[in-house]
Formats: C-alpha cells, structure tokens, sequence
C-alpha cells in the first residue's frame, strides 16, 4: 500500500526526520507513538504534500506510484486521508458546501456521474448524527466556533465520508472524551479490512494498545524504531 | 431645481473636468479619457486643460448640440410600487451636518451638470413590503459620453421600501448622485447592482454619492457592488437620529489595473443609533482598493454602537490596498469595533481544502465564496445569485 524508503525531512539546517524506511501493507493497522517533537507529524505531513519542507526519499509510493510526484488533491483522490491535528477553521465556507466539493471531486476522478444533492446530504446526516454532533454544523463554517474536541468529531466525520485506502489519523484521539475515544477504537476496528490500511499516531499509549494493532511503532529523535 | 452654474463657474468646472480626465489618466487603461478628449474634439470645445475655457460659456454650452448629444441627464426607469416620480422637486433633508462634498470637484461637477431631479416618495404601511426597481441609465445614453442623474428618495410609512438600483453601465463617465431620507420607524433597503452582462463593457468612469438622514427608530440597509469600471469614487454619508440603524454592506471587485475608492462615514447625532460598515473587497494584479470609513458619535448620541470592518482580498500578487478605519467619539457609553485587514487567501485554508481532494482553483473558488460569506449575509437570495456570477466572470 504505502513504501517509503530513507525519508530524510529538513527544516532549514535542522534535520527533522532522518532516514525513515517502512512498509503498511493491505489491511494493516499500525499504531505510532513518540514524544513530542519526535517527527511524527512531520510524517504524517510529508505524506499529505504541500508544506515547505525539504523533503528527500530513495522511494515514497503509495499503490506503486510515485507519492513525490503528486500534487496534496491527488494523494487524497487516489485515496490516501490525513487527519489535522489542529483544524483549521475557515469562516463562511461551510462543512455541507465543502463536503460536497470533495465528494463530487472524487467522482469525477473516478470518471463517474456527480452525485445527487440529496444522496449526499443524506450521507451527511447520517454521518453527523454518528460523531454526535448536531446536523446544524453542516451549515456552519468549518470548525468556526467549534470546541477541540467538535473539531476532532468534524475530522472523524471526513475520514468516514471518504472511506480512503490508507488513513493517517494523527492524533484523532487528542481532545475527544472518554465516550468518543471508545467510539473512534470502535470505528478503526470496523474500518480496518483486507483493502483499507490505517496508520494511528496518538500520546495516549493506553488507548493505542486497545487498538489491537498489527504493529506498532515508536518515533525518536526523527528515526523509526519498530517494536517487536 | 438645481441651480445651473454661473457663468464664471464655467471655467472652474471644466477645471474639475479636467481634474477628472487627468486623475483617470492615472489608471486609466481603456481610453475613456481618450473618448473624452475626442468628444470635445468632434464638438470643436478646447481640451481639458486649455485655458481656452475661460471664454466658454456655460449656460451656452449646455444648450449647444454638443451637450445634447455628449451628455445625456438620465431619466430613471422605475417599476414596481406605488411611488410618486416628479422631476424637478427637490426634497428638502437636512443633511448639512454630514454633506461636506462642497469642496469635491467632482460634487459640484455632477451638480453643476444635473438639471432635473427625480423624487420617489415611497409609503409603506405596517407589514408591507414595497419593491421597486430603477433601471438607470436609460438605453438612449448609450452614446453619451458623459450621463449624469440625481434621485431622491423618501420613505415613509412603518413598513419596508426596497429599492433596487440596476446599473447598466456603458463607456464614458458616470455621475450618480441619491439622497435618501427614511421618516420615523420606517425601512428602507437600497441595493446598487451592476448588470453581469456588461463585464466586456470595463470602460468607464464612475462616481456615486449617497447622502442619507435616518430619522427616529428609521433604518436603511445600503447594499451594493462596485466593478466594472476602469476608475470609481463612491460616497456613502448618512446621518443617524435617535435609535436609528443604518447597516452598509460594500463590494468592490477591482479589475486588472482598475481602481475603486470608497468613503463610508456614518454620523451618530442621537442616541441609541448604531451603525454598521463592512466592506469586503478584492484587487486583480495592478487593481487598487481604496477604503475610508469614517464613523463620528456626538455628545448626545450615548447608547450608540458602530461597527466597522472592511477586508481586502488579494486575488494576485500586485494588488494594493489602502485602508483607513476611523472613529471619532465624543461621548461615554458606546460600543464601537472597527477592524482593517488585507491579503491572499490563509495559506492553511488553501492546503486543507487541497488534501481533501480539491484541486487548486476550485479550492481558491471556495475560499473567495466563504471570504465574501458573511458580508453577503444581508442580502437576498436573487443579490447573491448575482453576486456569484459576477465573482465568476471576474
């Protein structure tokens, strides 16, 4: 699914990740720990695109393709999601009109008809109601006004939209409640299948280990270490 | 009627004339001022600058053919509502304490030009709403170079009186001049729209001036989009009563190497009155936006709230933008933001919108959309159409 071969990111003259090599396979479901400021989100940037980072690798592809070559929409289109740790609010647009931009892009990337409005907003309410949050958010602008823990709610609400290949959920789990962090190891064991692989990056090593990963990986210094 | 200007005014108007023509020049891109100097040519009348303009006179030249078929006093189209048209009625506002557009060249110039000026009195009672339409200028302008037009309006009754103000601007200068009062607890919605299909026609020269009286419990919403000209100057004055509201909502849309300049000012004389400015514009490569909200609450207008806001949108690099907040507050007890920021879109939007599959110019597209969002909360669904689809062909 996703290869990625001596990733070496800089920032300026200061190295932040230094000869990172892995593999996530069809259906794997990896857990990444790591302290603060040991490049884990670094990574999961790298791997999204765009950022002003000087970015070098041996290899970095994603379904056979060459991830460096491809613009931050087209990683998405070809199925690839990665979650923000910190969303980013954008007053007036909102999450109804930007949800269906996406999804309609992501049919036409497939070569298939647009969706009907009311198929989405359909898809939309269910989901809304799923996260918990009230379906009036989907006519606010996107996480304005929201709480920390409503805009994770919001990131969850995307992933499931979007259903991608490869999830990078960087600390999804961060600010949500106890009854929501249940709720997201529910939805990870339910979305991890023989297509769709998922790589979980979280501080709380408690609610990693419920995760029943099939590997789990630590982040130090910018270097990669795969436990046992 | 308006006063026609002295003969020994003529000179210093057509210096005013020449004002304009050189101040255009500045920006100028599309050759009006070119029309403009042919015109005079074609009429055998000196250029702008000549000094030849001392021994013109201006009663003489008005009546000539050249002003005949140069410039045209435009008559307003209205539809809709029961209102009463009378040209050459002038209502009488007291407006003195806020229109001090005596020393504006370009004032006097329209006054100077405008001989008959159209009233619409519009009544509204409790629970009513009255729409009108003004289609200005009038189709038989169009080969007038220079169109100049002066409305009153006044609204009364406890209902609402929406006035819609469709413009439909060709090449030449443009001079339009309202004032509005609205009586006690009346409403009064004004909205100035350009026609989309004109977006090749950029070649013009527009001035506006909207100098409004809102009087006890009164309000007036003034919503209006400003593009399509090579150079534009527009004036929005008005001045509030007790408890009166007045919530002005502006769009410049600035073309490649146009320009627009905006002034807003809003006098509080009464208490409990609030006002609201927000202008919320963007500049193409080599456009400048110019805004300058003034609002001034007197020594007996306690209780009053105002707030100002105006953003630029820096579509391309070369955009400029110049922006003055202003408040002048000579009274405790008030409530005022004013706030005054420009540039491109947030680099975070952008890349969010990007790794969600969106590629960039429909990214950018969104963003333009949510960036002009909350201004266009006050209008109606039919405005935001237009607005969209003039966003589009921009």
């Amino acid at each position: 699914m996703l290869k990625v071969n001596n990733l070496c990111v800089q920032a300026g003259d200061h190295p932040i990740l230094q000869g990172v090599s892995f593999e996530i396979l069809p259906g794997e479901l990896i857990v990444l720990t790591g302290e603060n400021g040991s490049g884990k989100s670094t990574l999961c940037s790298v791997l999204s695109g765009g950022g002003e980072l000087s970015v070098t690798a041996d290899e970095m592809t994603f379904q056979n393709k060459d991830l460096q070559n491809m613009l931050s929409n087209e990683r998405a289109l070809q199925g690839l999601f990665v979650s923000s740790q910190e969303p980013v609010v954008i007053a007036g647009l909102s999450w109804r009109v930007f949800l269906q931009a996406a999804l309609q892009e992501r049919q036409k990337s497939l070569g298939e008809e647009p969706l009907e409005v009311s198929e989405i907003n359909t898809k939309l309410e269910k989901l809304i109601e799923l996260v918990r949050m009230p379906s009036e958010t989907l006519d606010r602008g996107i996480n304005e006004g929201h709480s920390g823990g409503e805009k994770k709610r919001m990131e969850m609400l995307q992933w499931l939209l979007f259903a991608p290949k490869l999830s990078v959920l960087d600390e999804l789990d961060a600010g949500l409640d106890q009854t929501a962090k249940k709720q997201l190891a529910e939805l990870i064991g339910k979305a991890k299948n023989s297509e769709r692989s998922i790589l979980v990056v979280s501080h709380d090593a408690a609610w990693a280990d419920s995760l029943q990963a099939d590997q789990k990986w630590t982040m130090q210094g910018g270097k990669l270490k795969k436990q046992a | 009627m308006k006063k026609v200007a002295e003969k020994n005014e003529s000179t210093a108007i057509f210096e005013h004339l020449a004002d304009v023509v050189s101040l255009c020049s500045l920006t100028d891109k599309n050759n009006v001022c070119v029309q403009v100097n042919d015109w005079l040519s074609e009429n055998s009348l000196p250029s702008p600058r000549s000094e030849s303009w001392q021994n013109v006179s201006f009663e003489k030249l008005l009546s000539s053919d050249a002003w005949t078929t140069g410039v045209c006093l435009c008559k307003p189209i209205i539809i809709g509502g029961k209102v009463l048209v009378e040209p050459k009625t002038v209502l009488e506002t007291d407006v003195s304490n806020i229109q001090n557009d005596a020393s504006d060249p370009f004032f006097i110039f329209s006054q100077a030009l405008v001989k008959e000026v159209y009233l619409i009195e519009i009544a509204s009672s409790k629970n009513e709403v009255q729409n009108l339409e003004i289609n200005w200028p009038v189709c038989e302008c169009k080969d007038a170079k220079i169109k100049a037009c002066e409305i009153k309006i006044k609204a009364s009754g406890e209902g609402v009186s929406s006035v819609s103000i469709k413009e439909k601007l060709s090449s030449g200068i443009h001079f339009c001049s309202f004032t509005t009062e609205v009586s006690e607890k009346a409403s009064l919605e004004l909205s100035f729209l350009p026609e989309v299909d004109q977006t090749k026609e950029k070649k013009n020269i527009f001035f506006r001036w909207l100098t409004s009286k809102v009087n006890e419990g009164g309000s007036l919403s003034v919503r209006g989009v400003s593009t399509f000209s090579s150079w534009r100057r527009e004036v929005f004055r008005t001045r509030l009563n007790e408890s009166a509201s007045v919530d002005v909502r502006l769009l410049p849309l600035v073309d490649s190497d146009c320009s627009s300049s905006l002034v807003a000012d809003t006098f509080h004389a009464d208490k409990k009155s609030t006002g609201t400015v927000m202008v919320r514009g963007m500049a193409a490569s080599g456009g400048k936006m110019i805004a300058h909200v003034f609002s001034e609450i007197d020594r007996n207008a306690s209780e009053s709230t105002i707030k100002q806001e105006i953003r630029g949108l820096a579509t391309e690099g070369n955009g400029r933008f110049f922006f003055k907040p202003h408040l002048r507050i000579l009274t405790d007890n008030v409530v005022c933001t004013h706030a005054a920021t420009f540039g491109p879109h947030a680099k975070e939007a952008l890349e969010f919108l990007l790794k969600r599959g969106i590629p960039q110019k429909e990214a950018e597209e969104l963003l333009t959309k949510a960036f002009f969002g909350p201004i266009l909360e006050g209008f109606t669904l039919e405005e935001k159409e237009k607005v969209q689809s003039i966003l589009k062909e921009l």
